[in-house]
Order: C-alpha cells, then structure tokens, then sequence
C-alpha cells in the first residue's frame, strides 16, 4: 500500500547575522545551510495496517507526512502510495488519502462545518450515497449532533477535531494520515477519537500512519511502530518488542515521609530490580518491569509513614532516547 | 476539458460560500459597498470637475472618458469580487497553511484564487456599468451585436488582466516576504487605467502597455467599443493580452510551487 524507499528530505536554511549590518550583507549574500530532515528512510506498510510512527520534535515525522501527502518533494529516494508516486500525480494521490494535522485546521473558519462538508463533497466529486453513509456513519461515531451548523471558529477543540477526522474521511480514502490528532484534547474526547480510529481502521479497513507523542495513543492502537529520530528510523517492529525493549529502568515511584528515617529496606526478593535515591523526606524508586509498583508500594506503606505517592511510567521520550541508546 | 469544466462548475460554489461567510458581518458588508462606490465617485467628479473646463484632452470627449473609467470599474470591481485570494498568498507561504491546499483534489491556483471574496468589489463593478451606460446613451451609440459581445468578453478579459498581474505580484511571496507593499504599489498604478492612455505622455503609455499592462482593462477595449478605431491592435490586443498574462501567471506560480518548503514543524 505505502512503500517508501531510501526517503532522503533537505531543507535549505538562510542563515541571517544579526543587526543592521547583517541585513544588509543579506541582500547581496546569504549564508545557507543545508538540514537533513529525512535521511534514507525505509518502510513499506500493508494495507489495513495502523502504525505509530513517532519521535522527539524535529525528528522528521511531519517532513515524511508531507513527502507521503505529496506536500513536499523528497531530495532522494523514493515513494509510493496506492501505487502513485505523490510528488509527481498530487492530484491523483490526494484523492486516494485523508490526513488530520492537529496543529493546523482544514476547514473553514468562517463557515458551518457543515458547508465544508459539502465543499469537500463537490471538490472530491463524492457520490451522494458515499456522502449520505459516510455523513450517517461520522455523525454517529463521533457524536457531530448539535454542532454541525455552527460555525467553526465557535466550536471547542475539542468538536473541531472531531469534525477534522470527519472531514478527512468523507471520500473515503484508503490511506490516512494523522499528524497529532489528539494534541490538546481532554481525556474524555481522547478516548472518543481513539475509539474512532480503531473502528474505520477495523471495519474499513483504511490504512493509518498516526504520529503522536502521547503513549497512551500508540498502546492502545499501533500494533506496529516505527520510531524515528534525526531523521533516521531506528526502530521498526511490534509494539511488544518496543516495550521489551524500554522494560528497563524507566519506572519511577517517588515517596514523601513524614519522618525522615535512615535507610529504607525493601524486601529480599526485590533485589536488583531498583535503585533508591533518598533526599530528606523525598524517596525516588526507580524499578524495571518485573517489579510491579504495586509490590513496592505495599513495601513502603506497611514500613514506613508517608504522606504522598507518585507513580510514573515511562514517557514516549524516554522510549524514543532508549531505542537510541542502545 | 472535463477538468476546466469541474473548475467552472466549482468556482460559483466557492463564491457564494465566501460571500456567506462575508455576510456574517452585515454591518462591514454595507459600509464596504457604500465606501466603495463613493470612492470611485469622488474620483469621477474629479475628471467632471476638469472637464467643465477643458471640453477635450487629446481628442476625447468627457463621455468618451467616461466609458474607460467606468470600463476601469467593473473589471477592477469584478477582480476584487471574485480574486480576492490572492492577497492572502503571502500569509499562506509564512505560515505554511499553503499545505492545506496542497492535500485537496484541486489545482492550488483554483485554491488560492477561490479562496475569498472582496464584497466591496461589486459596489465598484455596479457603478462602473452604470457610468458607462450613461456614456453609451449621450454618445447616442447604437452598438451593434459585434461590439456588444466584444464588450462582455473584454469585462472578462480586463479581469484578468487585474488577476494575472496581482497574481504575478503575490507569488512573489515566495521570495519575499512583504508582498503587501507591492500589491499597493500595484493598485495605485492601477489607478492610471481609469484614464485614456493617450493623454499620457510616451513613456507612462509603454509601462501602461508592455510592462504593467493597465491600458488593456479599459483603454484598448473602449477604444474598439466606442468605435474611435478599427485597427485590430486595441480588439486583439486585449483578448492576447489576456490570455498571455494568465498563461504568465499559470507558469510562474508553477516554477515558485516548485521551490516550496512548507514551514517546519
């Protein structure tokens, strides 16, 4: 479906020197550098697969989105989706994908969403009755009722996410591509659009690339992650291997006392699943994934007086850096 | 063809949906029409003012006058009306929501141009026609279906002219970043086309025809319209350089798309 081949991305920078001097000096000669968003990246995706496709900021997700979308033209190497080549049939390409990017709005701001609807209906030349079901089907998942005739720049992000991955399916495209798309989002319309994705991704089949730097997002919905960072992929495998992979010592569980007391003592059987680091009342346990935090709090409670737990799992970064460390 | 006939289908859609959303602000709505047309009447009491005492400039009339200021109007009125997208490309290229236009089905110029209306324009446009009707009838010219049908194509092809030179300046904004400046300078130039070129002296009158070509909104066509000259220059003129400006801005907005890097993130 997706076949992306030694993918390389270069962006020419202007390097501009500071003060009236330099302004000057870059009228008639500007430093340039070049930045290598994307280096020969690999993947090929099937069809009906949902991968997680993640990184630190500037790592070249969105680069590689847009070289997919056919936003961007790659510097090397090669795409295609559907069996299009985007850079050269965008046209054509587009009407094969849909793409949500949370940090920007694909509708009108001034308009009903519902009149972008039918804009997009007339511009994708989409059959009334794959409107109608679509329309149907979007309203219902998604719960669009009550807000479809306001305007959008009425609406809260929330409802205006909602109608952007509506938007983005309504010529239902075989291809989808999500840049963040719950960037912002409580938890309660989080949990509405993940529900969202696993149904159109289950039952029709569309492939999904999702970009997102909330883990939770990817547990609960990439069986297949690809992690990318300075824009090289380094790692590309199964959500089980990556967590095997970051089971190291990424757990924390942080206590306050309220006495300060010597030294805390864990139970035998615990040795060499954590480390211990006491500053005055604060205690920081740091533990692998053998160790349940449970086992670790039950531990400390029934020993010692403590006024406050705070537990912490590991944070996509912390993933992403450890694939890169090792 | 098939395609150019989607575009043509599709482009009403857009406007009336951006007049929609320009409705929604009835008060600016009124007070831009109004303004509108009483800007282009102050300019036209001007030249009434001078007339009263010059009766002729380089061998026209007050009325012949009339008709290329009002020509003026309309295709600069129908220009805003319909164009007024393209005053936004400088924002798009800065803020990288040109990529918003990059992922629909549809070719980015139709976007850019579609993508909002200037309700004001059709005040200039309303007035414009009534000032050349006013010409036409105290010429006492009988138009014949010939230069009738010549006038229509020519209020299409003065409004390109306007795009496609405005079209022209905003791409600029792939390379600079303050277009805004430069579409200004280009509408006070545009300002020297609600005249006859003729009473200009030579050198206004080559900028006004080769190099901005203003003179083919209203001074060529009128020309042929009011049947001062049958040379095909001031008829053919107009419809080529129509068709080249366009061809013109197809290209160029081509080559810029090409060397485009969506703003990071």
């Amino acid at each position: 479906m997706i076949k992306v081949q030694n993918l390389s991305k270069d962006y020419v920078v202007k390097l501009k020197e500071k003060g009236l001097k330099g302004m000057a000096k870059s009228l008639i000669h500007t430093e340039k550098k070049i930045v290598h968003a994307v280096q020969n990246v690999n993947f090929s995706i099937g069809e009906g697969e949902l991968v997680g496709y993640i990184g630190p900021n500037g790592a070249g997700k969105s680069t590689t989105i847009k070289m997919l979308c056919g936003i961007l033209q790659p510097t090397g190497g090669s795409v295609s989706v559907c069996g299009i080549t985007p850079s050269k049939n965008r046209i054509q390409n587009a009407l094969n994908v849909g793409a949500v990017f949370g940090q920007k709005t694909q509708l009108w701001w001034d308009l009903p969403v519902r009149e972008t609807f039918e804009l997009l209906k007339r511009m994708y030349s989409i059959p009334d009755a794959v409107y109608q079901k679509n329309m149907k089907d979007f309203t219902e998942y998604l719960e669009l009722t009550g807000f479809v005739d306001q305007p959008v720049r009425q609406l809260s992000l929330g409802q205006r996410m909602r109608c952007e991955i509506a938007a983005s399916l309504l010529h239902s495209p075989k291809v989808l591509y999500l840049d963040e798309p719950t960037i912002g989002l409580d938890i309660n319309v989080k949990i509405k659009m993940r529900e969202f994705i696993k149904r159109i991704n289950a039952e029709r089949g569309v492939t999904i690339i999702l970009t997102t730097h909330d883990l939770q997002d990817i547990e609960e919905l990439a069986k297949r992650i690809i992690v990318i960072n300075h824009g090289t992929v380094g790692f590309d495998g199964s959500m089980k291997e990556l967590a095997a992979r970051y089971a190291g010592g990424q757990h924390t569980v942080s206590f306050t006392l309220d006495d300060e007391v010597e030294t805390i003592m864990l139970p035998e059987g615990m040795q060499g699943h954590y480390s211990l680091k006491k500053d005055g009342y604060h205690v920081t346990i740091t533990h692998d994934a053998a160790l349940p935090a449970s086992d670790i709090i039950t531990a400390v409670v029934t020993q010692y007086h403590i006024s406050d737990i705070d537990i912490k799992g590991p944070q996509i970064e912390d993933v992403v850096l450890e694939v890169y460390q090792q | 063809m098939k395609r150019l006939i989607f575009y043509v289908k599709l482009y009403p859609y857009f406007v009336s949906r951006s007049v929609q959303a320009r409705m929604t602000y009835k008060a600016d709505f009124n007070l831009g029409v109004l303004a509108s047309m009483l800007m282009q009447a102050l300019g036209f009491v001007f030249i009434w003012a001078v007339f009263r005492e010059v009766p002729e400039m380089n061998g026209w009339t007050f009325d012949q006058m009339m008709f290329v200021y009002g020509m003026s109007a309309i295709c600069l009125g129908l220009n805003e009306f319909l164009f007024a997208g393209t005053w936004a490309v400088g924002g798009y290229v800065q803020e990288g929501s040109l990529d918003r236009l990059l992922l629909r089905p549809v070719s980015t110029m139709f976007s850019v141009m579609a993508a909002d209306v200037t309700l004001h324009g059709i005040g200039s446009a309303i007035f414009g026609l009534v000032i050349c009707v006013v010409s036409l009838v105290n010429l006492q010219l009988e138009l014949t279906l010939v230069t009738l049908l010549f006038w229509i194509v020519a209020m299409v092809c003065g409004t390109l002219v306007y795009f496609a030179i405005n079209m022209i300046c905003a791409t600029l904004a792939f390379w600079i970043t303050d277009t805004g400046s430069a579409m200004m300078l280009l509408q006070n130039v545009s300002e020297f086309s609600k005249y006859p070129t003729a009473i200009y002296q030579r050198f206004l009158q080559i900028i006004l025809s080769f190099v901005i070509p203003f003179a083919f909104t209203s001074y060529y066509p009128s020309v042929f319209v009011l049947g001062m000259s049958h040379n095909p220059i001031y008829w053919l003129g107009t419809i080529l350089a129509a068709v080249v400006l366009v061809l013109l801005s197809v290209l160029f907005w081509r080559y810029a798309l090409s060397k485009y890097q969506s703003a990071g993130g």
